[in-house]
């Protein structure tokens, strides 16, 4: 809500619309009216047709909202790329909602931590509460069928040629088989990292 | 609950209702919101494709690809979704419709979500049978695991089976943060159930009238007193809460003041219910003793059943009991005999333990004395607030009017009672097994002998600890 109230705003201030801008406005009230499919289509019409790389990144935190998060995964990735300067703690924070949705907790903790209260008190304790959670359920041992479905995860991610997201659970994985004595396949989790971060950067 | 949580898709956008026209016609767009439509399409995003197309044909009412890929949705949509269509009859409530569904789509290829609805499907039929290999099937997918093995513990405390229950519970509260607040509530719940459950009760209580006769009239000289109470309760139930079940308690209340009332109450009692709480016939046998003062007071058979019958919100009870009652001592003997109770009632039930309902009870009293011999019958009006998963209120308020069959020579009247009733309580679980209550209750009796009009305040605090041992 907050981003489209946000996005409300710089438009109206902006007073010109340029290419693509009136599609984000349209956007930003579709996902205040919790019109979230409309939101994404206007979102990513508005990034087609030139509206900066902040629409990638609200098209991101709607797929959050639609309940897509591996595809919010792979919008946020692709987003950092294409505008890093975009980024702000609250879209880190929908960010984390997603890696949270797709049980990449260790990935949302990292996000919530920069989060804090830099995004008001109402988020700052929502992202608290979050990682309490986290910390609870990551308290114990990871099991080894845990690390094995983010592996299994990862794997089916790659095959289907979604290299940013099978990165993001084979990072999950090593991360969790760190958290054991025998390190279950954390070297098989990072030789495939390494592999994957390759071929992202190709 | 879970069901909701997994049938939270957002709002479908229908592709075969008219688009309106934009006023301006805008190629331009049309050509961007038709690469996302046939983006998400690829996706599988449907209903995100169908949103870009209908803008896409919004922006331009002659493209061509827009209005035939509206149109390939539309009848796409039109053919049915079979998992939509199922979970549609989930939601509406006609899941033997949507258990055939899930099992088509499940007969097409292993589908832990098909499995796990469906699960829960059987488990509102209360056909646990057939649920848990279905929420077995859907453990194979990590990400349902923990909503299936939510469902498989509320089966096990179901059947009695607490310990199952309470270690289902513990590993869905401890591997899903968006699960453990329900599943430590269910946690606690499981720690109190069982095929064995103790129960202890002890606090202190004061009432302002405590001597009166067993039919509800004060005796003379009495007054007001307090008391301590504590009761302990022991529930068998091999097969769990449908079966056959044995019960046996024993309830000793001292008073302060007035020992010659001082009340001792011994049960025990065998029954069988058929069902689970919220549908259920229930038949029972129990015998009570009772010593008032240190004396031998009443000894009583009981025979009773119960139904019940639950729908959606609504739930339907019925209840009859006759109590073949003897006084022992020389005073109340003339108050022994047969005594029948009934009562019909309804509630609504709004959710997390809360109700608000309404009943009427009719009781009739064959006592062996004929000038005691009355029919008593009223409304009442009762309410369940749960203010939080651990703290509970409730209210209860009845109307009852008792009319006597014959005139009593010594009141040179025949006797017609009526008494107003409020109580209200409140519930705090302090811990997994142990809760604390306070409790107020009140009654003003109107009477057409004036003798019996009197007005009785009670009110108390109760420590209960209640454990399942098996």
């Amino acid at each position: 809500m907050k981003v489209a109230g946000f996005l409300t705003l710089l438009c109206l201030a902006s007073g010109v619309l340029a290419a693509g801008e009136d599609h984000l406005l349209a956007g930003a009230q579709l996902f205040r009216e919790r019109r979230f499919q409309e939101a994404y289509v206007e979102f990513m019409v508005a990034s087609r047709l030139g509206a900066g790389g902040d629409a990638a990144w609200y098209a991101a935190a709607t797929l959050v909202k639609l309940q897509r998060p591996e595809d919010a995964l792979e919008a946020f990735d692709a987003a950092e790329r294409a505008a890093p300067s975009a980024a702000d703690p609250l879209l880190d924070y929908y960010r984390a909602l997603a890696c949270y949705d797709a049980r990449l907790f260790l990935c949302a903790d990292v996000l919530l931590d920069g989060v804090g209260d830099r995004t008001g008190p109402r988020i700052g304790a929502q992202a608290r509460k979050m990682r309490a959670d986290i910390a609870a359920l990551l308290s114990s041992e990871p099991s080894v069928d845990s690390i094995d479905w983010y592996h299994s995860r990862g794997e089916r991610a790659r095959k289907e040629g979604r290299d940013a997201l099978a990165a993001l659970y084979y990072r999950e994985a090593s991360a969790l088989a760190a958290r054991r004595p025998d390190h279950h396949r954390q070297a098989e989790a990072r030789a495939t990292l390494s592999s994957l971060r390759k071929e992202v950067a190709r | 609950m879970i069901s909701a949580v997994l049938l939270a898709v957002a709002s479908a956008i229908d592709p075969c209702a008219p688009v309106e026209p934009a006023q301006r016609r805008d190629s331009t767009a049309a050509e961007a919101y038709l690469e996302v439509a046939e983006k998400e399409q690829r996706d599988g995003a449907l209903d995100t494709a169908a949103a870009a197309y209908r803008s896409a044909s919004r922006a331009d009412p002659q493209n061509t690809k827009a209005r035939a890929g509206l149109l390939a949705l539309c009848r796409h949509a039109a053919e049915g979704n079979p998992f939509g269509e199922a979970l549609r009859r989930m939601e509406s409530g006609d899941r033997r419709g949507a258990i055939a569904l899930f099992g088509q789509i499940r007969g097409t290829g292993p589908n832990p979500a098909s499995a796990l609805l469906q699960g829960i499907c059987h488990y509102e039929l209360q056909e646990d049978e057939e649920a848990v290999p279905l929420f077995r099937e859907a453990e194979r997918d990590p990400s349902l695991a923990p909503s299936a093995e939510l469902f498989l513990g509320l089966i096990s405390l179901r059947q009695g089976g607490g310990e199952a229950a309470e270690r289902s519970f513990e590993t869905v509260a401890a591997r899903d943060p968006a699960l453990a607040p329900t599943a430590t509530s269910l946690l606690r719940l499981a720690r109190r159930e069982g095929r064995v459950v103790f129960s202890l009760v002890a606090g202190p209580s004061g009432d302002s009238n405590v001597d009166l006769a067993p039919d509800g009239s004060p005796t003379a000289g009495g007054s007001a007193d307090s008391a301590g109470t504590v009761a302990a309760g022991l529930l068998l139930r091999p097969s769990g809460e449908s079966g056959p079940f044995v019960s046996a308690s024993g309830t000793y209340r001292k008073l302060a003041r007035f020992t010659q009332f001082d009340l001792g109450v011994v049960e025990a009692g065998a029954g069988w219910q058929l069902g689970h709480e919220p549908r259920h016939v229930l038949v029972g046998y129990a015998y009570d003793f009772m010593s008032l003062g240190g004396d031998a007071y009443l000894s009583a058979h009981r025979l009773q059943a119960e139904g019940r019958w639950t729908f959606q919100q609504l739930s339907l009870a019925a209840s009859y009991a006759v109590r073949f009652e003897s006084f022992l001592t020389g005073a109340a003997a003339p108050y022994s005999g047969t005594r029948q109770l009934g009562e019909l009632s309804g509630e609504w039930r709004l959710g997390g333990g809360s109700a608000v309902g309404l009943a009427y009870a009719a009781t009739r009293d064959r006592t062996d004395d004929a000038t005691l011999k009355y029919l008593e019958h009223g409304p009442r009006a009762f309410a369940r607030f749960a203010a939080t998963p651990r703290l509970r209120f409730t209210l209860d308020a009845g109307l009852l009017l008792r009319q006597y069959d014959n005139q009593d020579p010594a009141l040179a009247a025949t006797r017609a009672d009526t008494y107003l009733d409020g109580g209200a309580a409140a519930e705090l679980d302090i811990a997994d097994r142990w809760t604390g209550r306070f409790w107020m209750a009140g009654r003003r009796a109107f009477s057409n002998v004036a003798d019996f009009a009197y007005t009785e305040l009670s009110a108390g605090l109760t420590l209960t600890l209640m454990t399942g041992l098996l």
